[in-house]
């Protein structure tokens, strides 16, 4: 009998503005959950505008974990400019709302097991 | 109807192209309007194109982006993929279009599942392509024609063919934003051409670009929006994109033209035109005055240490500075080994050549060369933009800055380094 998909983990970039602190936030979330390489979905929803620094950190944080089965969701059109910009999906997959990064990561579906 | 606008694999960036003076995304988007299809999904995979494709799709400005789900991945997904990302539902009809694939004609109401197979235009010898509707994800097995034609837009040469036969009147489904002045000779809102210019049709001239007396433009040519021709240049058979500036006395054919970049039609091989008084982009925005007064205060203030350390210097037979070629200017790079090396920079951002803060990295400039402005500056800002050990962080943020390059985000950046170094 298969195992069921384990329950993504919820959790959030704080905003209005991504700044190192709001990366370090995420990243003490990350920490104190415990993930183990579990799936994650982190709603954007609340980051309207992007500092360089916060950029950076988010690029630092990326390079540094497995972020592999981490899903960033909702992200705005600021936030969504500078992830293209920057290539952030090589790291991190993309999807339009949680929904759907939660049927993803739930049906296993090949797409979302990575970026 | 969900649309998915995929990446096509062997093809990142198709959607940039130009036909007739529009790119091939936005003639894919108003084909998908003009069938009632919505929302659409517009895949961007990773590369250098993402940028642009950011700029077009989410700078504003264009009606037809609005309710346009964007869909950032590392590669290209295909339609399953990226459906499956945008949530598109399941079980409902969605249309998969790749992004190098240009289609005309009506969908059929009501829209039956199926690959639909479409001819090449009149006059274009390309493979049949297709593109599918179906509500499974998976390509459905049947197969039907579509009564439109479609081609694939697999190169800049392609696009110009297909660009040509619009303003010829040989693919009338695709519309030209221009008015026809005489027959094959359209003219953009803002495009002038002086009386004693020659226009062959078939030629666009781009919104608010320029034809300067005694220039040639035309037989199929497509000049870019604000492209200016010089006296006594010849264009014929080229696409010029916009905001590039072409001499006096150039003479370019069968190439197509961004800046400086020059790439044959008849082969697709690109090389960097050297020499800018033929060829530049129009978008050099200069050094600010204010800049250019600071950097001359600033020479001034250092003028007698540097002058002491440049007499060391020779008396050990060192050079003192040494000049080079970048992104067509000529400029100076200082050698002594100190902090003082920022004095023949700054002679460069007095001059205008320069700008006085950002990131320098001669390797990044040739990477983005057709992205961005982005020259040499005096003062470097990347301990303050990018204070990250990852050479790749750096380089991402290099290319983030020169997108986003503004004189109030390089204040910002030169009091956080500043603060920096006052903190240690």
């Amino acid at each position: 009998m298969a195992r069921p998909a384990p329950v993504p983990a919820s959790l959030t970039l704080e905003g209005p503005m991504l700044t190192r602190a709001c990366v370090d936030a995420l990243a003490a979330q990350l920490d104190a959950r415990d993930l183990a390489g579990g799936p994650v979905v982190v709603d954007c929803r609340s980051v309207h505008d992007v500092d360089p620094a916060g950029l950076c950190a988010l690029l630092d944080l990326a390079q540094a974990r497995d972020t592999t089965r981490c899903v960033l969701v909702a992200l705005t059109p600021a936030l969504l400019r500078s992830a293209l910009e920057v290539g952030l999906a090589r790291w991190f997959a993309i999807c339009r709302d949680a929904d759907a990064a939660h049927e993803l990561l739930q049906n296993g579906h090949a797409a979302a097991c990575g970026p | 109807m969900w649309a998915v606008i995929f990446e096509a694999a062997d093809d990142l960036g198709a959607g940039l192209r130009d036909i007739a003076g529009r790119p091939l995304l936005i003639r894919q988007l108003q084909w998908l309007r003009d069938n009632h299809v919505a929302p659409v999904v517009v895949e961007v995979s990773d590369g250098p194109h993402a940028a642009r494709l950011a700029a077009l799709l989410l700078g504003g400005g264009e009606p037809l982006l609005e309710g346009c789900i964007v869909l950032p991945s590392a590669a290209p997904l295909g339609l399953a993929g990226a459906a499956a990302r945008a949530g598109a539902p399941r079980g409902e009809p969605l249309l998969g279009l790749a992004s190098d694939l240009l289609v005309s004609g009506a969908l059929p109401a009501p829209c039956r599942e199926g690959r639909y197979r479409v001819d090449a235009p009149p006059g274009f010898a390309g493979a049949r392509c297709e593109f599918s509707v179906t509500s499974g994800r998976a390509a459905p097995a049947s197969a039907r024609q579509h009564a439109g034609w479609g081609l694939r837009i697999e190169s800049h040469a392609t696009a110009h063919a297909l660009s040509c036969a619009v303003l010829d009147g040989r693919a009338p489904d695709v519309l030209v934003h221009a008015a026809q002045v005489r027959p094959g000779v359209w003219l953009s809102r803002g495009a002038r051409a002086a009386a004693a210019a020659q226009l062959r049709a078939p030629v666009l001239i781009g919104p608010g670009a320029r034809v300067l007396a005694g220039a040639t433009v035309g037989p199929q040519t497509i000049l870019g929006g604000r492209a200016l021709v010089e006296r006594g240049a010849r264009v014929a058979r080229a696409s010029v994109a916009e905001d590039t500036w072409v001499g006096e006395g150039a003479n370019l054919y069968e190439v197509r033209v961004e800046g400086a970049r020059v790439e044959s039609l008849a082969d697709g091989e690109q090389r960097l035109e050297a020499d800018p008084l033929l060829l530049r982009a129009r978008r050099t925005a200069g050094t600010a005055p204010g800049a250019r007064v600071l950097a001359l205060l600033l020479v001034c203030l250092l003028a007698l240490p540097w002058s002491l350390s440049a007499l060391l210097q020779r008396a050990r037979g060192r050079p003192v500075a040494t000049r080079r070629r970048l992104q067509g200017q000529l400029l100076w790079f200082g050698a002594l080994g100190s902090r003082l090396d920022c004095v023949p920079a700054l002679l460069d951002v007095a001059r205008g050549r320069r700008d006085l803060l950002g990131p320098t990295d001669p390797g990044l400039l040739d990477e983005l060369a057709g992205l961005a402005e982005l020259r040499l500056a005096a003062f470097d800002l990347t301990p303050a933009l990018a204070r990250s050990p990852n050479p790749d962080t750096r380089r991402r943020m290099w290319c983030w800055y020169a997108l986003h390059r503004s004189p109030g985000l390089a204040l910002r950046l030169a009091w956080r380094g500043l603060l920096g170094r006052l903190g240690g």
